[in-house]
């Protein structure tokens, strides 16, 4: 059985791509089928954030229009087998595609993987309504500041909306635990507190992940805090039960951490 | 409130004390101004068959079950107090 979930956020620049990319990467190198949807019509993201972009010959709009083959536009990742993307387009608009388009896609995806992650663009027009019409499951993130709560509770209250009540978790990223300790960000339980859904992982603010998007290669999985926990999100989709990792502040370049 | 108390307060307490009344507003789709008109007509109709502390009296929602509490405490002159 197939799982298609959205990656949603309502506010831009808080992570979405990012961690669509490493929760990818993470199932893959469980031995998962994967494919990464890049949903942003206009406003090409994901190859990039993978490392894929001089790859792209065919893309979803391509796809939907029938001017190629679901195959043809599937790019494989050389790095991890089971790990597929299927890029956006660039020259074209959210307006172009349908939410029933969307639905079908995702129903032709399920056939070939285990899991369909979708990449929703910012915003809760219509590029956020096509991404989530063939979802199942969403993954809300945000980041433990004012603005991206509120978008993030207006993006649940959508989602509610649309039958997703149940099959919605939280991803809290760039979680600065010294500013945590010293009351100058919002914790991790004051947001699952404001937001009231489950939470499915907290990513540390950590400076490995500007490196990884850097050089267009995903950490999760590394020894890094972040790759770490991008795993361990990886991880709990399949099921596992898995304890949150008790993050700790970094002393002089030397990030330790241990299960709590 | 005084820069002195706004300073003694942390951000984080600041930020998610916003947050809440924001949130709440925009779930019902109705605006911090519009809690308060209400909780004044809750006083106002309420007053014209028993005395309220009108000082103490609270509108709060909660979601899940989606409520509506209104606390509204009987002032020290009112009949049940004695």
């Amino acid at each position: 059985m197939s799982e298609v979930i959205v990656i949603t956020s309502g506010k831009g620049g808080v992570g979405k791509t990012t961690t669509a990319a490493n929760i990818g990467i993470g199932l893959a190198r469980l031995n998962k089928k994967v494919v990464l949807v890049d949903t942003d019509i206009g406003l090409r993201n994901l190859d990039v954030v993978i490392g894929l972009e001089n790859r792209i010959v065919y893309n979803l709009v391509d796809v939907i229009e029938g001017n190629c083959r679901l195959k043809q536009a599937l790019i494989r990742d050389k790095r991890y087998e089971e790990l597929y993307l299927l890029p956006s387009a660039q020259t074209r608009d959210k307006t172009c595609i349908s939410p029933e388009q969307m639905k079908k896609l995702c129903g032709d995806l399920e056939e070939e993987f285990d899991y369909i992650l979708l990449d929703c663009p910012a915003g809760i027009e219509q590029g956020f309504k096509n991404a989530i019409a063939g979802a199942r499951k969403a993954i809300v993130v945000t980041t433990p500041e004012v603005s991206a709560i509120r978008d993030a509770d207006r993006i649940i209250g959508l989602l509610e909306a649309n039958d997703m009540r149940d099959n919605i978790s939280l991803i809290i990223n760039r979680v600065r635990v010294d500013m945590v300790k010293r009351g100058e960000m919002m914790s991790v339980e004051d947001v699952v507190d404001i937001l009231a859904v489950d939470l499915l992982g907290v990513i540390p603010d950590d400076e490995q992940v500007v490196i990884s998007t850097n050089q267009g290669e995903p950490l999760a999985g590394d020894s890094s805090q972040a790759g770490q926990a991008f795993l361990n999100i990886s991880r709990r989709l399949t099921g596992e039960d898995v304890p949150f990792l008790e993050l700790k502040t970094k002393r002089r370049g030397l990030s330790r951490f241990f299960h709590r | 409130m005084g820069w002195f108390e706004l300073r003694k307060k942390k951000s984080s307490t600041i930020a998610k004390d916003r947050l809440k009344l924001l949130l709440v507003s925009e779930r019902l789709d109705c605006s911090p101004t519009t809690m308060i008109m209400l909780k004044n007509d809750l006083i106002k109709t309420i007053s014209k068959y028993m005395t309220v502390e009108e000082d103490q009296v609270t509108v709060s929602i909660s979601y899940s079950p989606s409520i509506l509490t209104a606390q509204i405490p009987f002032a020290e002159s009112h009949p049940m107090n004695y």
